[in-house]
């Protein structure tokens, strides 16, 4: 199996994965690139941001308290929507919501031959 | 290359059969695959003599094979394990032998394998199951992998289970047994986790998990490290599985083993030996102890009564006293806190999640005496190293220790639940008790007020603990903490005072307020507390406001001499004070001249801080500093405005003319302060140094923004024409048309206003409004043309937006209206920025969904003349956007346009889109198939799935299989 198929494609929905997207998107229509390249390039980008927030994010500790209103697991993605939350940030910052959903996809191993 | 003789270019030979399987598979026909394989498993005998790593990746290249071609050509490989047997044996490679051997058979050939051999077998059954477990494997590749690897267990046991069920006492040559006894270890965890992920219910898992046993009879042989490194990884694996894979006989087995003298005497050698350095096998049979006591915390929790479970509570709080600290010199209390935590929720709450226990149950008080020991343990590991010592920690040791500090923290306040005020009286002891030695024990009050913080945050209402809080108070500690040598003390007190504002609040607590707002105040003067401090002051003043109304000369004097002379003070900080200030200005002063007089003392102090900016801004070299002090000015102004909110529950009528009267006559006091506001954003505001600035901007508008909320008069309360004003002034004057954003900004805030709802000539001011807006910033934009600037393009589109929601009259009398309407608002939906289109949809989208039935006759018509006039217009600018035009993130947008047309018109949309797309000539296929888009649109009316079909309408236009997300 390529390495291309290793990685979520969730975070192509993200500003900067539409970002690129549209970038990718107008040099097609330009002609200045194929198809393939892009989704090449898109695949780059899924393996790219998935390390990224891996290594480079800077983990900061948050905890929450709720009602968990709704939960299912399907395909491999859990989906939780928690109402009336509250989250505890460092330095005793607080946060409430009335709504806030999560979702979390499995962790798969990246790209290994 | 894999015949080459040097090793690495034999692994690259492997490693590039991988990467081409992994390529170009599929090109290989079905008729070659087997002797692919032969081929792969030839190469894999032939080098099996050879360093490990090379045969290794052979292994997985021949598994690699397997998967793929199991996708295709079904079962290519149905017995190979027997095969890799029967290859080595016969020293011939055989691949896809079409029925199995009998079981006596085999186990004569397994063994008359030699020690290599077994080897290489042990380590292709081991690659075997590892790869078919692998996250990469495709979902439709699994059923029959899974299955080949379930039919082959009974191969792979006949190869492990002679050396699996060797007593450790019949070992005679430990030195070639070993080795071996490793592998079989490895490929036994291995097959078995990868069977439970195939089918955790299938008979040969029962088979596989009744060996554990014998697995674990081989914890004797400490002697060799990996022996015993491996068992407790088939053990932990195990236990990860326990509900299939442990069975109540090797339950039995372990929980005697992790409870006996010898698990004791293990943990006695940890607790005694300084700083990590263990016996090698120590460190693995306490990850399993760990991993056990999280397996069993529940039964513990439930049958404490029990020596065996006691023991090993007892054992896993003994192991918190080996020193050192956590991360950095031992790292294994930080490994008990998932038992911990477990074995709390577990005697606190059922299955279901409802609380069994209280503090008052006397069946807990042996679980509450526990807890109270492990947390008096974990105190000691939450003590801050020396300077001295932290110094010579990495990175990872530092934030590894400080994250233990915050389980610990969290497991604290779980726990409370359990012991409750008896803890927190306790922790209040270790505080006086740190503080009655000499000199000071600081880090032993860090690690109290730390832990008491825990607690702190999470209490409600009026606790007994806040009887506590006041024996803290009453202690020396607020007097000693500014002399403390250790920052983090003064920190974490900062925290605790911040967590017990709720206690401030109460009539008790409010006595101790003058006591701790001059040791915050005096916090401020440190730069790396002032950001803590300020915050704990911003929120003692918020909600304790009443009880600091006498304070607050003290305060302004001390705001004085922060902004004269504290300059490495962040500036949030002194933002946050100007703001603690006003809030106790407005909440607990109630005498509303008293309450003019501080505040104009306050915006005074402002004012002196603006004149320094003025005074910098006319040096050249120092207009950088000018602009921070500026700004900082108005963000504290801004401050200021949002604490001087009114309370919602006011009494409007009977005050609202002593208000009009006492913050708008001319010559009031009121007024007066009001004119200073003023006066200090317009001499920031019309400095030429910050002439269309945009940071200047920004703050001045979130002064003259603070106000606009309100419904009655206020010293934030501008009228329509002071704002109106300002906007013709920076619109007027010089900058780029780019820093205008928050000016448009301001503006859209002025239309939705409350306060300026009331004006009399409201109606004239909009009209002024649009004027302005319209000769300053639309026309000079050139606002029609693709090079416009699209931050003046979405904050007038926002405006619109707003004139839509109050005053639709306005917009559609105006002169302008076919410019801004028909014009711009039409254009900007094709405009190159997303975000500007985002607007322009909302826009259009708004004006649709105006109900008529609640408008006047004349303005309904007036709605659907705009529609009528427009419709064509956006119509011809969605149906080019959509067959192609369109970047991929503005579809949505655009199927959100076409949805609500054709929901609110569907006839006259119809018809639009159809003329839209017949004005370009297109291929009779494209014809037909851009008339049954529109059907099908125009059969939905706005309903799902239209979105989908839009896009996909849009991808068949641009000729691409693909949607990108």
């Amino acid at each position: 199996m390529s390495a291309s198929n290793v990685y979520y494609e969730l975070y192509r929905r993200s500003s900067i994965g539409v970002a690129l997207i549209d970038s990718l998107d107008e040099l097609i229509k330009d002609s200045k690139i194929q198809p393939q390249l892009a989704m090449k390039i898109l695949s780059t980008f899924d393996r790219s941001i998935s390390e990224a927030l891996t290594e480079k994010v800077k983990s900061t500790r948050l905890s929450f308290k709720g009602h968990l209103d709704t939960y299912r697991f399907c395909d491999d993605v859990w989906t939780f929507i928690i109402l009336d939350v509250h989250f505890k940030m460092e330095g005793n910052e607080a946060i409430v919501a009335d709504k806030i959903k999560i979702v979390a996809n499995n962790v798969k191993k990246p790209g290994e031959q | 290359m894999l015949s080459s003789a040097n090793p690495n270019v034999r692994f690259f030979g492997a490693l590039t059969y991988t990467v081409k399987l992994n390529s170009d598979w599929q090109s290989i026909p079905p008729e070659s695959v087997s002797q692919l394989l032969l081929q792969l498993l030839n190469w894999f005998l032939t080098l099996g003599h050879g360093p490990r790593y090379i045969t290794q990746k052979l292994a997985a290249t021949l598994l690699l094979a397997l998967i793929k071609f199991s996708e295709s050509s079904g079962s290519i490989w149905p017995y190979p394990i027997q095969d890799v047997v029967i290859s080595v044996v016969r020293n011939t490679p055989t691949v896809g032998t079409g029925e199995s051997i009998d079981d006596e058979a085999f186990q004569s050939m397994v063994q008359s394998l030699d020690a290599h051999g077994l080897s290489i077998v042990l380590l292709l059954c081991t690659t075997f199951a590892e790869e078919i477990s692998r996250a990469d494997v495709p979902r439709q590749s699994r059923p029959p992998l899974y299955k080949l690897l379930l039919d082959s267990t009974h191969h792979t046991l006949a190869v492990i289970k002679p050396i699996l069920t060797t007593p450790p006492s019949s070992i005679t040559s430990p030195d070639s047994f070993h080795p071996i006894l490793v592998s079989v270890l490895n490929s036994f965890r291995a097959w078995t986790i990868s069977c439970v992920s195939a089918d955790a219910n299938a008979p040969v898992v029962s088979t596989l998990a009744s060996f554990l046993p014998s697995v674990i009879e081989f914890l004797q042989i400490e002697s060799d490290k990996s022996v015993y490194e491996t068992v407790v990884d088939v053990l932990i694996d195990f236990m990860e599985w326990a509900d299939k894979l442990v069975t109540a006989e090797s339950m039995k087995i372990l929980l005697a083993l992790f409870s006996s003298p010898y698990a004791a005497s293990k943990i006695e050698k940890v607790v005694a030996t300084l700083e990590g350095n263990h016996e090698d096998i120590t460190e693995a049979f306490l990850n399993s102890f760990i991993s056990f006591g999280e397996l069993v915390a529940k039964d513990i929790a439930a049958n404490l009564g029990r020596p065996e479970y006691r023991r090993i509570v007892d054992l896993t709080a003994e192991l918190l006293r080996i020193p050192g600290f956590p991360i950095e010199d031992e790292n294994v209390s930080n490994r008990t806190l998932e038992f911990w935590d477990l074995f709390v929720e577990s005697i606190l709450y059922d299955d279901d999640g409802t609380l069994l226990a209280s503090a008052k149950d006397v069946r807990f008080s042996d679980t509450q005496s526990i807890m109270m020991q492990v947390i008096s343990l974990l105190w000691i590991k939450l003590r801050l190293p020396d300077s001295s010592i932290a110094v010579q920690w990495t990175q990872d040791s530092r934030d590894g220790f400080f994250a233990f500090r915050k389980d610990v923290a969290d497991l604290i306040e779980s726990s409370y639940q359990l012991v409750q005020t008896r803890l927190y009286s306790v922790l209040v002891q270790f505080v006086i008790d740190s503080m009655s030695v000499t000199p000071i024990d600081w880090p032993g009050v860090e690690a109290s007020l730390y832990a008491l913080n825990a607690i702190t945050q999470s209490l409600t209402s009026d606790p007994p603990e806040f009887e506590l809080l006041q024996t803290l108070l009453d202690s020396r500690l607020v007097s000693v903490l500014p002399t403390s040598p250790l920052l983090r003390a003064r920190q974490t007190s900062l925290s605790l005072i911040a967590s017990a504002i709720p206690y401030f609040q109460t009539d008790a607590g409010k006595k101790y307020i003058p006591t701790v707002v001059p040791y915050l105040f005096q916090c401020l003067a440190s730069p790396s507390l002032a950001l803590h401090a300020s915050r704990s002051i911003f929120q003692l003043c918020s909600e304790c406001a009443t009880a600091l109304r006498d304070d607050v000369p003290g305060f302004l004097s001390i705001y004085r001499d922060m902004l004269t002379h504290g300059g490495a003070i962040d500036a949030i900080a002194k933002e946050r004070i100007a703001g603690a200030i006003a809030e106790v200005l407005q909440q607990g002063v109630d005498d509303l001249a008293l309450r003019t007089v501080y505040l104009s003392d306050l915006v005074d102090v402002l004012s002196g801080y603006a004149e320094e900016a003025v005074r910098l801004a006319n040096d050249p070299t120092a207009v950088s500093d000018a602009r921070d002090i500026a700004a900082s000015a108005l963000k504290s102004l801004a401050m200021v405005g949002k604490a001087c909110r009114g309370v919602e529950d006011i009494d409007r009528i009977s005050i609202s003319s002593t208000l009009e009267h006492h913050w708008n006559a001319a010559g009031a006091s009121g007024r007066l302060v009001k004119d200073k506001i003023l006066e200090i954003v317009g001499a920031i505001s019309h400095l030429p140094a910050f002439a269309g600035d945009i940071t200047i901007r920004q703050n001045a508008t979130g002064v003259l923004k603070a106000g606009l909320s309100e419904s009655l008069p206020g010293p934030f309360t501008w009228t329509a024409d002071v704002i109106l004003g300002y906007i013709r002034d920076e619109i007027g004057s010089v900058g780029r048309l780019d820093t205008l954003q928050p000016v448009l900004t301001l503006a859209a805030s002025l239309v939705a206003s409350n306060s300026i709802s009331g004006t009399p000539d409201i109606h004239h001011l909009c009209v002024q409004l649009l004027e302005v807006l319209y000769t300053g910033a639309l026309v000079p934009n050139n606002a029609l043309t693709l090079n416009s600037d699209p931050d003046v393009n979405q904050g007038t589109l926002e405006i619109l937006s707003k004139f839509l929601q109050r005053y639709l009259d306005v917009i559609l009398a105006s002169p302008h209206f076919e410019s801004l309407v028909l014009q711009f608002a039409v254009a900007m939906v094709t405009a190159k920025e997303p975000l500007v289109v985002k607007s322009a949809v909302k826009f259009w989208n708004d004006l649709l969904n105006l109900s008529p039935d609640s408008q006047s006759p004349a303005i309904a018509h007036a709605i659907k003349q705009v529609i009528d006039i427009s419709g064509p217009l956006l119509m011809s600018a969605v149906a080019s956007s959509i067959s192609g035009a369109a970047p991929r993130s503005l579809v949505t947008e655009y199927a959100k346009l076409i949805k609500t047309f054709f929901r609110t018109n569907t006839g006259p949309a119809q018809q639009w889109l159809t003329v839209a797309f017949q004005i370009e000539n297109c291929t009779a296929d494209k014809a037909r198939a851009r008339h049954t888009f529109v059907e099908k649109i125009a059969r939905l009316r706005g309903r799902p799935p239209t979105e989908t079909i839009v896009k996909d309408f849009w991808i068949a236009e641009r000729g691409q299989t693909f949607d990108y997300v």
